[in-house]
């Protein structure tokens, strides 16, 4: 009995020696990381034709996951590592500090940038690079900086070198309009027209190796399918049958494309083998079927269907075509697009009157609307980090491209040039 | 070529139509061939009226003889002789033929009883090796049995003697099991009779300390409270400096804090790593973050929970 006693007293002596206290922390701060991107040191007072730090710290801002701090609230402007007193920035709340210097070279014509990336709480250096550019390249150079100082301190890969592609609209007359397809850097800035015309274009889908773009376009008379070289320019026509040649979307392994034809009398979905010029139809009902994408792995497409008398979005797997209804709230989705990784699909969707943007949790089917304050929302297309969508929606009498986070947490606009922006496509990793 | 009869011809016509009459199985043939038939059979009678009539030559009873010469007599006998030779030896021909046969016949017969008699012979002889090899078999048999109740016999004697060999260990077992529990039961019931004393004793001690602890239960009920809200400050000021990096669901990291008493953070240590380097940042960052961790005034009870205590990290 007494030995019982003992054993017990000693379990509660050591039960009390390990119960080290535990602390769950299972939320996190709803406000942006603060990070300090103090301005670039000018070494020699040379002229730069680009900002290099404001353009970090506006890629940074936009994602929606940093709070970047104005230079004006900076307390010293330290050019370098041995430079920071951690105190000042830590009373500041910045938790990172990214430092940088800039040099010109008459010999080479080329700057070259050197930066840090501080951890102000650790006071360690977690990133530094020396980086060059000629002038035309500095802006480059600026969101290649941002995607490493992104992706070192969140884990994920930063999509501020992407490009996006889109259509502009413009009235020259009372009958006559001008479209134009841009290709821009993924802050909207640096865009060229890739090719014009006065015949509408429309759903324009990036090439997964991003080199060329398919888009519709009615330029020759009629609707068509088109692919155009990015950098080169050059363009061909892929389908013109009689009636509907639309909704082009690459597959993963740029083998063919997924397209909505109406050559058999009503609009379906086919594919084309883009080597063989094969055309295999996926879809066969009365209803409109239309705007169809592949999933990830290129097993499955999804698209939209007025099968059941009203538009809704559907799945199908291509080898058994058998379709499967997605979507069951609301009147109105339509122009379904994956996230990266298949866990998610958005879309359009129609709400208390207005359309937005959706997304729907494809192991949960929870949707969430993520753009409830703008109004006639279209054409979502996914980052390729899969952490932002880029659509166009209506801001005053113009549509303009609209960014928000796949989370709904932060939005923003980018910069539109002039008339109705549409269309959005954000293109691939291009390194 | 002998000419034959008109009257040979027309049966023969008749037979030959009655023939092919009868080959056929159409009726108008068999009529036909009835006509036929009685069409022949009038011309038969016509030319059986329309012959010569049978002229009848009587010869006269004589004996008609010729005078031989003695030589053609004497050739005529050896003559006969010859061919009474030629019969007689025909005969004898044949009835060595008979004979011969009737040797063969007999050398067969006997032949066949001689087969006969061998193969009964062979078959006997055959039945008798059965016979035998069945006895010989019958033998081995009864042997093997007699072996294997041999065998039996002595597993049965083995086992016997075995089964003893048990009964008598278990036997010294039980009365050796028997001793030690006795002895067992006695040290217990010495061992129970002490712990009584030392509960009653415990007891004792217990009913004397029950006022002190009253006191201390109080002491500890405000001690919890104390570190409760020591808890739910350190909580929400480590949650306002947690960034939580994107795609972080399902990850979990656990640090370990150690704190001075001003509350100020002596060091921060990832004890479980989370797998994600920018994750387990994040949290070792949210943990620096706080300038001033709330800490109780009372050093017991700081020393106790808050000078070292862990934080995980995992996103709901």
């Amino acid at each position: 009995m007494k030995l019982i006693i003992v054993f017990f007293g000693f379990l509660l002596f050591l039960q009390s020696a390990y119960a080290e206290l535990m602390i769950e922390i299972t939320e996190g701060s709803d406000s942006a990381l603060p990070i300090a991107v103090v301005p670039f040191a000018n070494k020699g007072g040379f002229a730069v034709p680009y900002d290099v730090s404001r353009i970090v710290a506006n890629d940074l801002q936009r994602s929606g996951d940093f709070d970047a701090l104005p230079s004006s609230k900076m307390l010293s402007l330290p050019e370098k590592f041995d430079q920071v007193h951690f105190r000042d920035w830590r009373m500041l709340g910045q938790s990172y500090v990214l430092t940088g210097q800039l040099k010109y070279s008459d010999y080479t014509k080329k700057y070259e940038i050197s930066y840090e990336l501080i951890d102000v709480l650790s006071q360690q250096r977690v990133l530094g690079e020396v980086l060059s550019a000629g002038p035309k390249g500095l802006r480059k150079l600026a969101h290649k900086i941002s995607d490493a100082v992104y992706e070192v301190i969140t884990g994920v890969r930063g999509v501020f070198s992407t490009k996006i592609a889109y259509i502009t609209v413009k009235q020259l007359t009372k009958n006559k309009r001008e479209y134009k397809l841009h290709v821009s850097d993924a802050d909207g800035k640096n865009d060229y027209v890739l090719f014009k015309s006065n015949e509408p274009m429309l759903s324009i889908s990036w090439s997964n190796d991003g080199k060329h773009l398919a888009y519709q376009s009615f330029h020759s008379g009629r609707p068509a399918i088109y692919i155009q070289h990015v950098r080169s320019g050059h363009q061909r026509k892929v389908t013109s049958f009689k009636g509907i040649n639309g909704a082009p979307m690459w597959s993963p392994d740029d083998s063919s494309l997924v397209m909505t034809l109406s050559k058999d009398g009503n609009a379906e979905i086919y594919t084309l083998d883009l080597s063989t010029n094969k055309l295999n139809r996926l879809t066969n009902h009365y209803g409109i079927d239309t705007e169809a994408s592949w999933s990830p792995d290129g097993k499955e497409v999804v698209f939209t269907s007025d099968r059941s008398g009203k538009p809704q979005v559907y799945r199908m797997n291509i080898k058994d075509k058998k379709p499967e209804r997605l979507t069951f709230v609301g009147n109105y989705n339509a122009r379904p697009r994956f996230s990266n990784d298949g866990e998610s699909l958005y879309y359009v969707h129609q709400s208390n009157g207005g359309f937005h943007i959706a997304a729907i949790n494809m192991e949960t089917e929870e949707q969430l609307v993520l753009t409830s304050k703008t109004s006639l929302d279209e054409s979502p297309s996914v980052s390729p980090n899969g952490r932002m969508i880029i659509y166009s929606t209506l801001r005053g009498k113009n549509s303009v491209l609209a960014v928000v986070s796949v989370d709904g947490g932060s939005k923003y606009f980018l910069p539109s040039s002039s008339g109705d922006v549409r269309e959005p496509a954000w293109s691939p990793f291009l390194n | 070529m002998k000419k034959r009869a008109p009257t040979e011809i027309k049966i023969e016509q008749l037979l030959n139509a009655l023939k092919s009459i009868y080959s056929t199985k159409d009726k108008r043939f068999l009529m036909a061939s009835l006509l036929l038939h009685f069409v022949l059979f009038t011309m038969l009678l016509v030319s059986w009226q329309s012959s010569e009539p049978v002229k009848l030559n009587i010869m006269p009873n004589s004996v008609q003889a010729r005078v031989i010469s003695l030589d053609e007599l004497k050739a005529l006998r050896s003559k006969r002789e010859a061919e009474q030779k030629k019969i007689v030896d025909k005969k004898k021909m044949l009835e060595k033929q008979k004979l011969r046969k009737k040797e063969l016949k007999r050398k067969k017969e006997l032949k066949r009883k001689k087969d006969r008699k061998k193969k009964e012979k062979a078959a006997k002889k055959k039945k008798e090796a059965k016979r035998k090899a069945n006895e010989q078999k019958k033998i081995l048999i009864q042997k093997k049995e007699k072996e294997k109740k041999e065998r039996l016999k002595k597993a049965k004697q083995k086992k016997e003697i075995e089964r003893k060999e048990l009964e008598r260990l278990e036997e010294e077992r039980k009365q050796e099991e028997q001793v030690k529990r006795k002895d067992r039961e006695q040290r217990l019931l010495n061992k129970m009779l002490q712990a009584e004393q030392a509960l009653e004793k415990e007891l004792e001690a217990e009913r004397a300390a029950k006022a002190l602890s009253q006191q201390q239960e109080q002491a500890l009920a405000q001690e919890l409270s104390e570190t409760e809200r020591f808890l739910s400050l350190i909580r929400s000021r480590v949650v306002n400096q947690w960034h939580i990096p994107p795609k972080s669901a399902g990850l979990s990291v656990v640090l370990q804090i150690r704190l001075l008493p001003t509350g100020e953070l002596s060091s921060v240590r990832i004890i479980e790593r989370s797998g994600v380097k920018a994750f387990d940042q994040s949290a070792e960052n949210a943990a620096r973050g706080v300038r001033k961790y709330p800490v109780p005034d009372k050093r017991e009870l700081f020393e106790k929970q808050f000078r070292v205590f862990s934080m995980r990290f995992a996103p709901s």
